[in-house]
């Protein structure tokens, strides 16, 4: 390698220390400073920097949650390079395995029965008086057999509140609500279940509910009013709940000593297009109650007060 | 392929070897019409590469050259085809039936592939917690627990998955 060649892959080595400590909420206004003045120091430090910038750009043309799925569900396929060629060498060794790559992989057909758009509200009433509420962008089944009332969840988030006060839907019926990483079980009454990326969030309101990681080796976890867990398909890791957990289901977004991000993307769940954070002010804390019903008014309101 | 009606060494190769690459391709893919696209696909990446038209007349065992490349593209196919299921499959999870015009799916597809060819090879964690970062919006504590790893990790695996981005980006195409 040249001495170019080596002193550039150096500079990119620094730009994307840089771009890394930019993006953490914890930046401090001194780090911004000197990374401005390595900016300043440089043509090569301003070329490097816009290579950074045209990969941010990548990540904003496209729409992130899909985005997110699709890269995660092709990842645990495994169609890494190394994986696909041993694949083609495979073939070689057999015709009859040859049609075999050409298959479609198996598509579910269900189209989820509850539904609602970005920005939407929805409420339903189940058999037997469960009380099922819908936040925005949400996605689910109810299927009823002999012995389960089952929610299968499987995007955005739900507030449930159970007639029977041990979370039973009938005498002899349990509700259940499934999503990708386990299942919940309620014992109590009010609780709600949020669908994230790679995890699903419960925070119980009252009484309790249990929890049970979907390759956890049927390890459960019980969840008490006031917490929040977070499930992953192998593990559930408990903290304790804000009380404004469901404050959606009253048409606003309580935060308290959120980064700015933290709001800006949670703010985004309920409206169409893309809501994004300039990193320079994306650690900013910010408390207050905003109205999910007018996002618009809620982004005019906090940038009055920032101003 | 315009090449063919040229004299020039690509369309000798391909004078030459076309039908017996598409035969090759045949019996590795057990399917005569993906072979035959396979086939055009590779012709069609020797002459838009530029270091690889300029190999062609110094090369010695054509067949093995071409065998390499069909490789490549049989590996990109599957893995543009695998990603394009995941991502049919994504789109169906989200709670509203997108409206997406087949222009920017096309488009949407072409990011992701090269963000995922981008990806390929860092770990699982490092492209996570980039991927977290930048499609979820997440801040590195929230990044952290979701991985079960500290926040100085987060932090690390950033600089790790930018610094392997920008050196990809900053390569001559190949």
């Amino acid at each position: 390698m040249s001495d170019i060649q080596a002193a550039r892959k150096d500079t990119l080595r620094a730009a994307a220390r840089w771009y890394a400590l930019l993006c953490s909420e914890e930046v401090t206004a001194q780090q911004k400073h000197a990374h401005a003045a390595w900016l300043a120091e440089d043509p090569a430090h301003t070329h490097a920097w816009q290579e950074v910038e045209k990969l941010r750009r990548q990540f904003q043309a496209i729409p992130g949650t899909p985005a997110l799925d699709a890269l995660q569900i092709k990842q645990r396929q495994g169609h890494s390079r190394r994986a696909v060629l041993r694949g083609f060498a495979l073939l070689a060794a057999g015709s009859a395995l040859g049609s075999l790559a050409w298959q479609r992989a198996p598509v579910d057909s269900w189209m989820a029965s509850h539904r609602t758009a970005r920005g939407e509200r929805r409420e339903y009433t189940l058999a037997g008086g469960t009380q099922l509420v819908l936040n925005t962008a949400t996605a689910l089944d109810v299927v009823e057999t002999s012995t389960t009332q089952l929610i299968r969840l499987y995007a955005g988030e739900i507030f449930i509140r159970t007639r029977n006060e041990t979370g039973k839907v009938a005498a002899a019926k349990t509700l259940q609500v499934h999503t990708e990483q386990g299942t919940v079980v309620p014992l109590g009454t009010v609780f709600t279940v949020r669908k994230l990326g790679t995890s699903t969030q419960v925070t119980v309101l009252e009484d309790e509910v249990e929890l049970i990681p979907q390759s956890g080796g049927g390890k459960t976890q019980h969840l008490v009013a006031g917490e929040q867990a977070q499930m992953s398909s192998v593990n559930v890791e408990v903290a304790t709940a804000s009380d404004q957990a469901d404050s959606w289901t009253r048409g606003l977004l309580v935060a308290v000593d959120w980064p700015l991000n933290r709001l800006v993307a949670e703010l985004s769940r309920y409206r169409t297009g893309v809501l994004r954070c300039d990193p320079s002010i994306a650690g900013l804390r910010v408390s207050g109650a905003f109205p999910i019903d007018n996002t618009d008014r809620a982004l005019s309101a906090y940038s009055k007060l920032i101003a | 392929m315009p090449v063919s009606a040229e004299n020039t060494p690509l369309a000798e190769m391909y004078s030459a070897h076309h039908g017996w690459l598409q035969r090759w391709l045949q019996r590795k893919t057990g399917c005569s019409w993906q072979a035959a696209d396979l086939a055009q696909d590779t012709f069609l990446r020797i002459l838009t590469s530029p270091s690889n038209s300029s190999q062609i007349s110094k090369l010695h065992e054509p067949r093995s050259f071409l065998t390499t490349i069909a490789r490549r593209v049989w590996v990109d196919f599957v893995r543009r085809d695998a990603l394009e299921k995941a991502w049919l499959e994504a789109l169906k999870h989200q709670p509203e039936p997108a409206a997406i015009s087949p222009e920017e799916q096309a488009l949407i597809l072409e990011t992701l592939f090269q963000i995922d060819e981008m990806l390929e090879g860092l770990g699982n964690k490092v492209s996570q917690a980039f991927l977290l970062c930048h499609l979820e919006g997440l801040r590195y504590a929230e990044i952290a627990e979701r991985l079960g790893v500290s926040v100085s990790s987060v932090k690390k695996y950033m600089a790790k998955a930018t610094e392997h981005c920008l050196l990809l980006m900053c390569e001559e195409p190949l």
